[in-house]
């Protein structure tokens, strides 16, 4: 354990460094490409159309997908509940600021984030077409996901555990550049994007109605 | 394909990179909450009409040639080169697709597959792999100006024959269907569609023009809307056919061009064109629907909506709904024009897409798929019991008609301003 310990905290800042500059150069290349400005009469509000993709659209009782599938939603956003949560418990054991707080959360939050991420995962590799729409990244970045998520939550009830998560947090912060788990940052792009265009065309408007 | 051919295939992909299409490329979780949101996915959960899997095909190419994973460790992040084998492989799910963006709605994310769609369908025509009749019906609208080959003569006649109706019906012989009416208010250009299959919709709306003494011409030049170029992928098609009608808008020097009840149509001229062609209009673009509603909210049109009886509901055209904003307007003439209105459920921008849209009408290699994709449809407009289901969509009129033969469904499909000019009162 101990040498573990000392060569992934030796590691954990290259692997930051190599996260930061692998996002960056990732979202820079993206952003270069062209958004051009839409000629077309506008007839609503792409700005509200935004606003609304990234806060209203996103509550489950609004999208039709949401209340179908309530079982995968909460899966999905417990799962990365837990993920921010873990985050969070490094940040403040770096920050020495609220650790208790955090080991209690993680404690709580952890094993049903990890047991609800790894189901995702069975999910996955077991129904058909689910396995038809997969590659390589899609079922190594949630094992990736689970094991940061397994590790963390050890390490909240045993702090021996560290090296490990450690190990768990640098794979993943070497993957994240390259793999799907970047729609992190693509996620926020995409939903403005989304709700920049169906806002100007009058889809999304103030106060719409509830249509199913 | 040899080298040359797929190296202009890569580069027409290059030139149509932009940051939606990157993002919505880059952005896929494949968490298949697109799958159960597909009218097509619901005939048999067949993998290749899932969203996701249909945008696939692009993904993996642009990832082998866009990113440094797929540069460089392809199988990590399932990237694709592109060959010969790669693009008959797109076809199937590439064109069994209405393009109708209800899977960008239910994505968490919000990725435009049918942006993605589009890019792989340019890709396909381009490469000289799009679906035949679809390629037939460009090259109609290229060399003749309508896909359907209906001539300038064929046109003419059919307006001649509208308005010896109309004098009888309207009792006045001096009646006439004004044509290239320089100063016009509006130029009204319909689909040929119309004019071969549904005449009754353009005389209705003749009605409707007249009751509301609309300042109004047609074109004898551009006599027909439509644009196949947009469901085969034929850019340069595309934009030739939409260039046309804006000349001749421009010619004309008219303030509204006026759009028929034609889905695609009304979005190509309306949002996609001054993209397409990187210019502003100096005229307005109205779908028909649009000009009908404001009619009816001005007290232009007197209408008596006991003669429209049975229970009425109504299909939101995809083009004009989700990707329009075109909701209440068809909803507010209808309410005005009948004794009862029932929405189906859902609505709206979740509405059920017909199964007709993205040239699917025109592709007779996918007719089972087409039909057996109107379940859902048929579904919702069962479960309203109405007897009368309009639309505001030449397409998806064609479209719901066979639908509700091929699943029993004792309704009669019409279009909106068919069940206007039937409650319109004329002096």
């Amino acid at each position: 354990m101990t040498t573990l310990n000392n060569l992934t905290d030796f590691l954990l800042n290259w692997a930051i460094l190599i996260f930061i500059v692998g996002m960056t150069v990732r979202l820079v290349r993206i952003l270069r490409y062209p958004y051009k400005k839409d000629l077309s009469q506008s007839k609503g509000d792409p700005k509200y159309g935004a606003f609304y993709a990234l806060t209203f659209a996103m509550l489950p009782w609004k999208k039709e997908s949401t209340k179908k599938h309530w079982l995968t939603y909460m899966a999905g956003m417990i799962m990365h509940i837990g993920v921010f949560a873990v985050i969070l418990f490094a940040l403040v054991k770096r920050l020495d600021y609220g650790v208790e707080l955090m080991t209690i959360v993680v404690k709580w939050i952890g094993p049903v984030a990890l047991l609800l991420a790894f189901s995702l995962f069975i999910k996955r590799a077991t129904l058909g077409y689910m396995k038809a729409i997969s590659n390589f990244d899609d079922y190594f970045s949630n094992l990736l996901v689970d094991f940061y998520l397994l590790a963390g939550t050890l390490t909240a009830y045993n702090l021996e555990w560290v090296g490990l998560w450690r190990l768990a947090a640098i794979l993943l912060l070497l993957w994240i550049p390259f793999g799907k788990i970047f729609h992190m940052l693509l996620f926020f792009i995409s939903r403005v994007l989304f709700g920049l265009q169906f806002g100007r065309r009058g889809v999304i408007k103030h106060g719409p109605p509830i249509t199913y | 394909m040899n080298n040359t051919q797929i190296s202009d295939a890569l580069n027409l992909l290059e030139s149509k990179l932009s940051l939606p299409l990157v993002t919505y490329l880059e952005t896929c979780t494949h968490c298949a909450v697109c799958a159960d949101s597909c009218h097509l996915y619901h005939i048999d959960e067949d993998p290749i009409h899932i969203p996701c899997f249909k945008a696939d095909k692009l993904r993996r190419v642009y990832k082998r040639n866009h990113t440094f994973a797929g540069k460089y460790f392809p199988w990590l992040v399932g990237a694709h080169d592109l060959n010969d084998a790669e693009l008959d492989d797109w076809v199937d799910s590439v064109y069994q697709c209405t393009m109708c963006r209800r899977c960008t709605i239910a994505c968490p994310i919000g990725i435009d597959n049918s942006l993605v769609i589009r890019t792989s369908r340019s890709i396909l025509s381009a490469m000289g792999k799009a679906p035949k009749m679809l390629e037939e019906h460009t090259d109609n609208a290229c060399k003749t100006g309508s896909p359907l080959k209906v001539s300038k003569e064929d046109f003419l006649d059919r307006l001649e024959w509208f308005e010896e109706e109309l004098q009888d019906e309207l009792n006045d012989d001096d009646y006439e269907i004004p044509i290239d009416k320089e100063g016009a208010e509006f130029l009204f250009i319909p689909a040929s569609l119309e004019m071969m299959k549904f005449p009754e919709t353009i005389m209705s709306t003749l009605k409707i023009f007249h009751a509301a003494s609309a300042n109004y011409t047609f074109s004898s030049v551009r006599y027909d809307v439509t644009n196949y170029g947009v469901f085969n992928g034929d850019d340069v098609a595309t934009k030739s056919i939409a260039m046309k009608d804006i000349e001749e808008a421009n010619r004309l020097g008219i303030k509204t061009l006026v759009v028929s009840e034609c889905g695609h149509a009304y979005r190509a001229l309306r949002w996609e064109a001054p993209n397409w062609l990187g210019m502003e209009y100096a005229f307005e673009v109205k779908d028909i629907v649009e000009l009908v509603q404001e009619w009816i909210s001005d007290g232009k049109l007197t209408l008596d909506s006991s003669r429209n009886p049975e229970k009425v509901t109504y299909h939101d055209p995809c083009n004009m709904g989700r990707n329009s904003g075109l909701f209440e307007e068809p909803r507010d003439a209808l309410k005005a024009s009948v004794n009862e209105f029932q929405d189906m459920l859902p609505n709206r921008e979740n509405n059920w897409c017909c199964g007709g849209g993205g040239g699917m009408l025109s592709m007779p290699e996918y007719e089972e798929n087409r039909l057996a994709s109107g379940k859902k449809k048929a579904e919702q407009v069962r479960n309203t019991e109405a007897k009368v289901l309009a639309t505001a969509c030449a397409n998806c009129q064609m479209q719901l008609g066979q639908v509700m033969e091929h699943f029993d469904l004792d309704v009669k499909v019409e279009s909106v301003t068919d069940v206007v000019a039937n409650a319109l009162v004329l002096e």
